[in-house]
This record gives C-alpha cells, sequence and structure tokens, in this order.
C-alpha cells in the first residue's frame, strides 16, 4: 500500500490521452497519404506519440511517479536493458544490406582451409559457396552434394 | 531433577504460534504483493520486447513490407484503443472510490472496467472472424504472421486481465476491500494498466507504422 495514495485527475488524464490516441492516428492517416516514404518524420511522429502515452500511462495510471526507491529503482532498470538489448542486436540483424562486413571465418569442407566471408548479405554468402559444391558436384559424378540449391 | 526428552512431537512440542512476532518490520519498506507484481512486470517488459524486436528485425530485414493502413481496419482498432484507455481510467476511478470507502463507486467503475475489458476482446475477435473470413490468415506472409503473433499474445492478456478484474469484483461484492485493505485491487489495477500500455506500442507499431 503507497504511503501517500496519489491523487491526480483522472478524468484530466483520461481526456489527456484521447486526444493524444485521436492525433495519433490522424497524424498517421496524414503521413501514410502524403509522406509514406519519409519514415523517419512518419515513424518518428507516431512513436513520439505512442511513448508519450505510455510515459503518461506509467508514470500515473501505474502511479509509479508516487512509489518509493525500491520499486522504482527495480523497474526503471528494466528500461535500459531494454535499449542496451536494442543497440546490440538490431543493428546486425535488422537489415540484409548491412551484412556486407566479415561474418564469420568458416571451414571450406573441400579445401580443408579457413575462409573468412566477407562479401555482401545472406543470399551473396550462398552465391560465394556455390562454386565449390559445382565444382564438387561436377568432379565426383554420383555424389551426393548438398549445395545451397540447383542439384 | 532434570528430564530428558526422548522424542520431539511437534503436535505436541512445537510453540503453538509458528509466525514469530516481532515488534519491528523485518521486510523491505513496500507492501509484498506490490513488489512481486512489478518483479513480474519487468518480466512481462523482456517478453514483449523479445516479440516486437522480433517484428521490428523481420520487417526491417523484408525487402518491402505492406502499409498497413491498406490490410487492417485502423479506425475500427483506434477504437478499440479509446475502449481499452477508457477502461484504464475506470480502473484509477474505482481504486480512488476504495481509497475514500465509496463502495457504491467501486462497484460502478470496477463492472465497468470489466465491461469495456471484454468489449476489447469481442471487438478483436470480430476483426479477427472478418480477417479469416477474407482468407488472411497466420500462413499468407510475414505481415500476417507477426501480426496474430502479437495481437493474440496481447488479446491473451487481455483475456487473462479481465478475469482477474471479474475474480476481484466477486471480492468487491463481498465486501473484501476498503479504504483500509484495497491491496488486491492496486495489483489487479497495475497489471491492467501494463496491458493497455502494451496496446498503445502495438497499436502504433502494426496498425498506424
Amino acid at each position: 500500500m503507497s504511503e501517500h495514495p496519489p491523487q491526480f485527475s483522472v478524468k484530466k488524464l483520461w481526456i489527456l490521452l484521447l486526444v493524444l490516441t485521436a492525433a495519433e492516428v490522424i497524424y498517421g492517416e496524414i503521413g501514410n497519404r502524403n509522406f509514406y516514404e519519409q519514415k523517419l518524420l512518419l515513424w518518428g511522429g507516431l512513436l513520439t506519440f505512442a511513448f508519450i502515452k505510455g510515459y503518461y500511462i506509467f508514470q500515473y495510471f501505474m502511479h509509479m511517479k508516487y512509489e518509493g526507491a525500491i520499486v522504482k529503482g527495480n523497474v526503471w532498470f528494466t528500461i535500459p536493458l531494454v535499449v542496451y538489448m536494442m543497440i546490440m542486436i538490431w543493428p546486425d540483424t535488422a537489415s540484409n544490406d548491412k551484412l556486407n562486413y566479415e561474418i564469420a571465418n568458416q571451414l571450406d569442407p573441400f579445401t580443408g582451409k579457413v575462409s573468412t566471408i566477407i562479401e555482401g548479405s545472406r543470399n551473396m554468402v550462398n552465391k560465394e559457396f556455390q562454386h565449390m559444391y559445382d565444382d564438387y558436384a561436377a568432379t565426383h559424378p554420383g555424389a551426393e552434394v548438398h549445395g545451397t540449391g540447383g542439384h | 531433577m532434570t528430564t530428558t526428552m526422548t522424542s520431539y512431537d511437534p503436535a505436541v512440542d512445537a510453540p503453538k504460534h509458528h509466525h514469530p512476532v516481532y515488534d519491528y518490520d523485518s521486510g523491505p519498506p513496500v507492501d509484498r504483493g506490490k513488489f512481486a507484481i512489478w518483479v513480474f512486470l519487468g518480466t512481462e517488459i523482456m517478453f514483449f520486447t523479445g516479440m516486437i524486436g522480433t517484428y521490428i528485425v523481420l520487417r526491417a530485414g523484408s525487402p518491402e513490407w505492406p502499409n498497413p493502413a491498406h490490410r487492417l481496419a485502423v479506425g475500427i482498432t483506434a477504437f478499440n484503443t479509446f475502449v481499452l484507455i477508457c477502461s484504464s481510467a475506470t480502473v484509477v476511478a474505482g481504486l480512488f472510490a476504495v481509497q475514500k470507502d465509496d463502495m457504491a463507486a467501486l462497484r460502478k467503475w470496477w463492472g465497468l472496467s470489466i465491461l469495456l475489458g471484454a468489449g476489447f476482446v469481442g471487438i478483436q475477435a470480430y476483426e479477427y472472424v472478418h480477417l479469416i473470413d477474407h482468407g488472411m490468415t497466420p500462413n499468407q506472409d510475414l505481415f500476417w504472421s507477426t501480426f496474430y503473433l502479437m495481437t493474440a499474445l496481447h488479446g491473451l492478456h487481455v483475456i487473462i486481465g479481465v478475469l482477474w478484474l471479474a475474480v476481484a469484483y466477486v471480492k468487491i461484492l463481498r465486501g473484501g476491500y476498503s479504504s483500509k485493505n484495497w491491496v488486491g485491487l492496486e495489483l489487479a489495477g497495475l497489471y491492467w494498466h501494463f496491458v493497455d500500455l502494451v496496446w498503445v506500442l502495438l497499436f502504433t507499431l502494426i496498425y498506424l507504422m
């Protein structure tokens, strides 16, 4: 039980949230029609609306604003954790176009050498290896070759 | 002469009161139930982060992604978002009522919250029926897979929330809460607001972006 029960105007907050939701939907509607390709403007605006609404629900409806240090400390900690997760994972995984750096050192099963894949996206990697499977299949008639396709 | 206890029979020898009574509070200066629900909500944050993260990774890695406005009825779902925000507001109004011992207002606001929550589930079910009717099933493409994954798991949270509110309502009717004892209502409310908060983000990500 809170030491100081939170007191704020539910009605005001309720109206504010409804107005923000309406504004967000209208912004999205206008954005989808007029500047759908300008993702930063469209998505940035929409996410700003969502985060403002989320902030008010979190701080007032869930009365985090009125909690003591123990609850605040435990819960706020998850926010930087989420941000950390995003920063660490998303840039690497969220776009095939960005996979044009060294992916891994891989053992070439045919030559026995370790090769480093540095080129292109995942599909490019498959193409990179394709010739090895093709070469092997050509020199070993009847062998079962598990390549990336075409056999 | 001394007596030796040869065997210890708890039924006879154990002290009557098993809970030691201290003249100070040995726990942390926070209600245990509230602490527990916040830890649980912390795990829920990570759960939804995993799902939303998966969605963003799949979407960003796709060569193209359909405009959700062309596939989904944004207007109906915007109305549904209104419904959920209203239900959050009525839960808070109920909580303020019980703190003032206004039981009639508590019953009114809490009952309304349950109706609004059930209404949200009903509208979502209506949306699902229409989408599936038009062949928009999860196996169609990545858009629908992620759409159903996120909205269905959130919908499950809403159903659990409605059940929780309903159980609390039965206890309200039996006179189980008062201005001195309302933590149970607060815990149900915290879960409910969390479900509302997640929907605010999901609505933006799935329906508007």
